[in-house]
This record gives structure tokens, C-alpha cells and sequence, in this order.
């Protein structure tokens, strides 16, 4: 008769067979020569989960210290406005991108910053009078949405070239020309720059 | 492969890759080694071939890309910590959670779904081998699997609870749940010692 130790034991013994088994057939894991494998869009949907996931863990820390000062301008709460605005920017060029359409406005980036400091700083001035949690509603309910485009376009779409209203040189002539993977994929580089900064800064401020 | 309560492989690797003693496609190429097995594991018991192991790389393309900013932060060093373990099945659980949703899937009837495949007498044949782990999968609901399989393989309680959302109490309460249901399948009486 088992207990609950000896069946601990009898699962943790299969646990190692298993693993054993399926290390003898383990498949490289990318072919060794070629281009990199893109990214599909499970993949892709699993790292737009894990933003969505570390901004939740955050949130009460946040909810405590909105006010604080980030940076000599912003509070936290404006940095997750920031996150706000772009999760909504980010998804709108993807459908728009999706639908075949083209964009009538240009995101030049400031030449000797990282970011666009000017599109930025308007963003802020229009998410500044919203409440905390509108900010982060917006933020995961935009994320949420781009899921979804990812999960449902075809891949033609997802990994075709389209021209977007980026221009990371600062010149509006020369926009960003990639896929809606790579600006999918380019939100979570974005996203989680940010959020790991807010990390450090709730953990400074909660030592 | 990772051995359960050891966590010195990954954090050899780790200090080595944090030093600039071995570069980061060699220590990858190491932690593919160590982890690629456990995360097929996770996989193989949740989603049939070959689809598991295009999930499989679906998780260390992530890891990968990941992995070449890595932070090697001090908490991270504490006795017990399996941090690349532990993103591993963080990550691992984003994309079987995608795969559901692309599949159009439902996570909370798969475990209960696939208790219901080829009744009693597989599930005799399941005891008589000793295979309490396919009997797991054949009886525990999701939920609970999801806690059981990566507290097989050493994932961290604490870390378990993050990912899942929970906090460590329940994923300790689902993870007795799981015992209790393959217990009483098998017809025995509860007892042993708390504790995991």
C-alpha cells in the first residue's frame, strides 16, 4: 500500500525515466546551419503573456508608489502611461498593417536619445488626468488585442514586409520597414526595458 | 538532464557564463543540455508529438534571445534558486497557454478530457506497471498537473505560485490534491510524511 511518501518516490523515479528517455532522442535545437527560426506565433504570444504577467505582479507596488518620481519629469504612473500609449500604438500599426493599409502620420525618434522624445511627451500630456487604473487597463486590454492579431493572422501576414511610421534615425523619409512579428516581438523588447526598471525601482524603494 | 533538489548544475553554468569563462552560445548550448529534457518532459505529458517539440523550440528560441541579456542578480545566487529553471517554466506555460488558445482549446478540460481515455482497464494496466505518472496524467486536472510536474523536476514552490498566479499555499493544496486522486486510484491508504 502506497504513501504519500513511497508514491513521491514511485513519480519522481518516472519523472527521471522519462527525462532520460527523451534526452537520448533531444533534437538540436536549431538546425546548424541556415537563417534563425522565426519566432511562431505561440512563441510570440507567450512573450506578450509574460509582459502582461510582470506588469500584473507589479501592480499592487505600483498602486502604492504612482506618485513617485521616475525620472526628474515623470512619475510612475506616467511611465506606465507611456507603456499605455504604446501598447495602443503598437497594436493599431499592426492592424492597420494587417488590413493592407498605410499610415498618415510619421514617429520620428530624437537623434541623440532613445526613444521619441517628442511623440513621447505628447502621449504623456494626453494620459497625465487619467486614473492609475484606467492607465493599466488600457495597457493590458491593448496587449491583449495584439494577442490575439498574432494568434489570428495568417502567417503571410504575420511575416510579410510592410512599412511602418517608425523613423528610429530621426528622419521621417526613412520609416522602419519589417514584419508585424518583428513589431510585435519589438513591444516586448520595449515592454519589459521598462517594467525591469520599475522592477528595480519598487525594489530601491520597498528595501 | 536536471536532477530534483540539486541545484548545482545550473548554477555552475551560471557563475561560469556571469565570470566570462565560457561564452554565451557554449553555456546555452549547456543549459539546452540540462533543461532541454525536463522541458520536453513538461511538454510530452501535456500535447502529443510532434507538436511537443515544436513547442520545445518555441521555448529555448525565447530562452535564447533572452538568455544574451541575462541578468545575473545576487538574489538569484540564493541556496535553492533555479532561475534559468524557472523561466524555462515560466515560459513553457506561456506557450502551451498560446498553443490552447490558437488550437482553440479549452486548458481547464484537457486533464479531465483525457482522464476519460480508454477507461477502467488502461487504467488497471496503468497501476499494475507502476506507472503513476501516466496515471497522473490520465486523472489529475490540469491545474493540478500543472503543479505537479515542475515540482517533479525541482522548480521552486515560490516560482510555481508566480507563473501560475497563485499563491504558495494553493499551489501546495493542489499539489496534495494530485497525490490524494492517484492515491486513491491506486487504492491506498493516505499517510508518509508531509512535505516535498
Amino acid at each position: 500500500m502506497a504513501t504519500d511518501r513511497a508514491l513521491l518516490r514511485s513519480l519522481t523515479a518516472e519523472w527521471a525515466g522519462l527525462e532520460a528517455q527523451l534526452a537520448r532522442d533531444l533534437p538540436a535545437w536549431r538546425p546548424a546551419a541556415g537563417p534563425p527560426l522565426p519566432l511562431s506565433p505561440t512563441a510570440i504570444y507567450a512573450q506578450l503573456e509574460d509582459v502582461l504577467q510582470a506588469m500584473a505582479e507589479m501592480r499592487p507596488a505600483i498602486e502604492r508608489h504612482a506618485d513617485r518620481f521616475v525620472t526628474g519629469a515623470w512619475t510612475l504612473k506616467d511611465l506606465v502611461g507611456h507603456l499605455a500609449s504604446w501598447a495602443a500604438e503598437f497594436r493599431q500599426e499592426v492592424q492597420t498593417a494587417a488590413g493592407g493599409g498605410s499610415f498618415d502620420y510619421v514617429i520620428p525618434f530624437a537623434l541623440n536619445v532613445i526613444g521619441p522624445n517628442e511623440w513621447n511627451a505628447r502621449a504623456a500630456l494626453r494620459q497625465r488626468p487619467l486614473p492609475l487604473a484606467d492607465l493599466l487597463q488600457q495597457f493590458e486590454r491593448e496587449t491583449r488585442r495584439l494577442q490575439d492579431l498574432v494568434l489570428e493572422l495568417p502567417p503571410p501576414a504575420l511575416y510579410g514586409e510592410a512599412t511602418f511610421p517608425l523613423a528610429p534615425s530621426g528622419d521621417p523619409g526613412q520609416l522602419v520597414r519589417g514584419s508585424i512579428a518583428i513589431i510585435a516581438l519589438g513591444k516586448c523588447s520595449h515592454d519589459l526595458h521598462h517594467l525591469g526598471r520599475i522592477r528595480e525601482f519598487l525594489g530601491r524603494l520597498e528595501r | 538532464m536536471a536532477p530534483a533538489g540539486d541545484a548545482s548544475p545550473e548554477r555552475s553554468i551560471l557563475r561560469a557564463r556571469a565570470r566570462g569563462e565560457v561564452s554565451a552560445d557554449e553555456s546555452f548550448e549547456d543549459l539546452y543540455r540540462l533543461y532541454g529534457p525536463t522541458v520536453r518532459a513538461w511538454l510530452r505529458v501535456r500535447v502529443p508529438p510532434p507538436v511537443s517539440d515544436d513547442l520545445l523550440q518555441d521555448v529555448f528560441l525565447i530562452f535564447h534571445a533572452r538568455w544574451g541579456r541575462w541578468e545575473f542578480r545576487p538574489e538569484l545566487e540564493v541556496e535553492g534558486a533555479r532561475p534559468v529553471l524557472s523561466f524555462l517554466f515560466r515560459t513553457c506555460h506561456f506557450v502551451l497557454r498560446g498553443y490552447r488558445r490558437k488550437s482553440g482549446r479549452e486548458e481547464s478540460v484537457e486533464g479531465l478530457d483525457a482522464a476519460d481515455e480508454g477507461g477502467p482497464e488502461r487504467l488497471t494496466r496503468s497501476v499494475e506497471a507502476g506507472r503513476a505518472l501516466e496515471l497522473a496524467r490520465r486523472l489529475c486536472p490540469t491545474e493540478e498537473l500543472g503543479v505537479l510536474l515542475p515540482k517533479l523536476a525541482g522548480v521552486p514552490a515560490r516560482e510555481i505560485a508566480r507563473t501560475l498566479g497563485l499563491s504558495e499555499p494553493a499551489v501546495d493544496h493542489r499539489f496534495r490534491s494530485a497525490l490524494g486522486r492517484i492515491r486513491k486510484a491506486l487504492g491506498a491508504p493516505r499517510g508518509g510524511k508531509r512535505g516535498h
